[in-house]
């Protein structure tokens, strides 16, 4: 017998959290679709109600993960889980199956939808009401729904790959909180996670004006590669890093560590206890 | 079926709850798991389900490490804790999502067992009683005809007609290749049922022994006057209930309370008796 793996044992397993948490996981989808119905509805800029949404998006993957995983509260359903007979890399596996292959392709064919309707309903707007001209829309509506690509989207607070490396991040924290905390989870796993945000927006700063030796206020939070130098005339200087660090940075930061959070989250299931 | 050596386990590594604790337990044997409140029955219980890990030592249960979980050890054994997880299904449904798993599970004997237990095979879980959930729990338990049945506590919340069908249809599902271990500190509970004995107490197995062995080495009658045969006595209408050393070889039916008392209050004496 394959412990490891086994196609049948694993649709068992999806069947079943569909059966028993299919519901809840629908009803969390639609809270998190109202949102973003509401964001596109007050929107003043489309590319804010865009960002916004995949603001909504990587927020609802936390809540998914932490659903999925809300096993270990109460200690007979975490009896009951970690009796079934499923290798521990089912268990994780059935996971990012319902993180990425089901509930994030469902997101964003959702949120396709909403835009295509949304852009076009502006459009017909701008047309039909405030009469707009031909290179006014161009202007306004560059696109006839979000664009995937990046390079068309420098607007965007929140451009895809972005979200797409936030959403694998995200979803690795929830894991390896969820499997870490038995009790509220989610709190304490949103509370370290603040924490460390906290701690490198201040430490960032703090740490290169020690390296530098001016003061420096560095480009967003997790950002190690961007920064701004004020010098003693309060003259400031924006500094890069190499574009090959600031690559094995990105790299470092958008698929390593939501990697590593996700293998942790693994191992953790099979070290997990009662 | 199922060995233990030199098992340690704390949940504070300064406060061990076994130490070097060794069992050997076979098939074809109905255990009963004997201890007051906070003894560590269920901890025991889980480091042979491979819930919880031990600090060292070595736990088999059917030839696997319980710590690795892997799938064939977990479809050879069914673990009933003394709380049940309900997921907010009908039986059916239930026996749809988590029958499969088990290789040998048996849907006609599920549903005769729920039908001698008296459960409605067409109700929603969730909305039972919790000693109706508790009995649709066993009664999968024991469809499942896993090698190793474990169940903490089974009794607690089965009113006397169902304690009793309890032990009629645990009795009937026990066969040669089987195992049964029944934790419990309500003892009158397993009465008739278990045919192998372990009592544990501060962390230490304080008997391991078979009906058989018991009645041959203990004799438990109603006497009046004491003697330095007398492990443990307790005052009754007709004089003094006693649990003895049998130096007559006195044919008597254990009492389950009163053996466990004499456990308790004369480890030693016992130790003595039973080496």
């Amino acid at each position: 017998m394959n412990n490891t793996f086994n196609f049948r044992r694993f649709g068992l397993l999806l069947r079943k959290t569909i059966y028993e948490k299919g519901l809840f996981l629908g009803g969390i989808f639609v809270l998190v679709i109202v949102p973003i119905l509401f964001v596109y509805k007050q929107a003043t800029q489309i590319t804010t109600s865009q960002s916004l949404s995949f603001i909504i998006g990587l927020f609802s993957i936390t809540i998914i993960v932490n659903i999925l995983l809300n096993n270990f509260s109460k200690k007979s359903i975490a009896a009951s889980y970690l009796t079934l007979p499923c290798s521990n890399f089912e268990k994780w596996l059935s996971i990012s199956v319902f993180a990425f292959l089901l509930y994030l392709p469902l997101f964003l064919a959702v949120l396709k939808v909403i835009d295509i309707l949304f852009l076009d309903y502006y459009r017909e707007l701008a047309v039909t009401k405030f009469h707009y001209s031909a290179k006014q829309i161009e202007a306004n509506f560059p696109h006839i729904t979000y664009n995937f690509d990046e390079k068309d989207n420098s607007k965007l607070i929140m451009p895809f790959t972005k979200f797409m490396a936030n959403f694998f991040g995200l979803g690795g924290v929830s894991v390896v909180g969820s499997l870490y905390f038995n009790q509220k989870s989610y709190l304490k796993s949103a509370l370290i996670f603040l924490g460390l945000f906290v701690a490198f927006s201040f430490l960032g700063d703090l740490l290169f004006s020690f390296i530098i030796g001016e003061k420096v206020t560095v480009s967003g939070v997790f950002n190690f590669t961007e920064a701004v130098v004020s010098d003693e005339n309060k003259k400031t200087y924006p500094i890069n890093a190499a574009e090959s660090i600031e690559n094995l940075v990105k790299y470092f930061m958008m698929i390593f560590i939501p990697m590593a959070l996700w293998l942790i989250g693994l191992v953790r299931f099979s070290d997990k206890e009662l | 079926m199922i060995n233990i050596q030199n098992l340690s386990f704390g949940y504070n590594r300064n406060k061990m709850l076994y130490e070097n604790l060794s069992l050997s337990l076979e098939a074809g044997s109905i255990y009963g798991l004997l201890g007051k409140n906070g003894a560590g029955k269920s901890t025991l219980l889980c480091n042979m389900m491979g819930l919880l890990f031990p600090v060292s030592g070595k736990i088999e249960v059917v030839k696997h490490n319980p710590q690795k979980r892997q799938p064939s050890f977990l479809q050879n054994v069914y673990f009933i804790p003394e709380e049940v997880a309900i997921p907010s299904i009908s039986i059916h449904t239930y026996l749809k999502l988590y029958a499969p798993f088990y290789p040998k599970f048996n849907e006609h004997q599920f549903y005769e067992y729920l039908k001698e237990l008296e459960v409605p095979s067409d109700q929603k879980l969730h909305k039972m009683s919790f000693g109706q959930q508790k009995k649709a729990i066993i009664a999968f338990g024991l469809a499942c005809n896993t090698q190793v049945f474990i169940m903490d506590e089974p009794t607690n919340g089965l009113d006397i007609p169902s304690k009793s069908q309890f032990r009629k249809l645990v009795a009937a599902a026990l066969t040669e290749e089987r195992l049964f271990i029944i934790s419990t500190h309500q003892v009158r509970d397993l009465d008739n049922l278990i045919d192998q004995i372990i009592i544990i107490d501060e962390s230490e197995v304080l008997l391991k022994a078979s009906i058989t062995n018991i009645n041959e080495k203990l004799c438990f009658k109603t006497v009046a006057e004491l003697d330095e045969n007398v492990l443990y006595a307790e005052d009754s209408l007709k004089g003094k209930t006693v649990v003895a050393a049998n130096v007559m070889s006195e044919d008597s039916k254990i009492n389950m309370e009163h053996l466990f008392n004499a456990v308790i209050t004369n480890p030693n004496r016992m130790k003595e008796i039973f080496k």
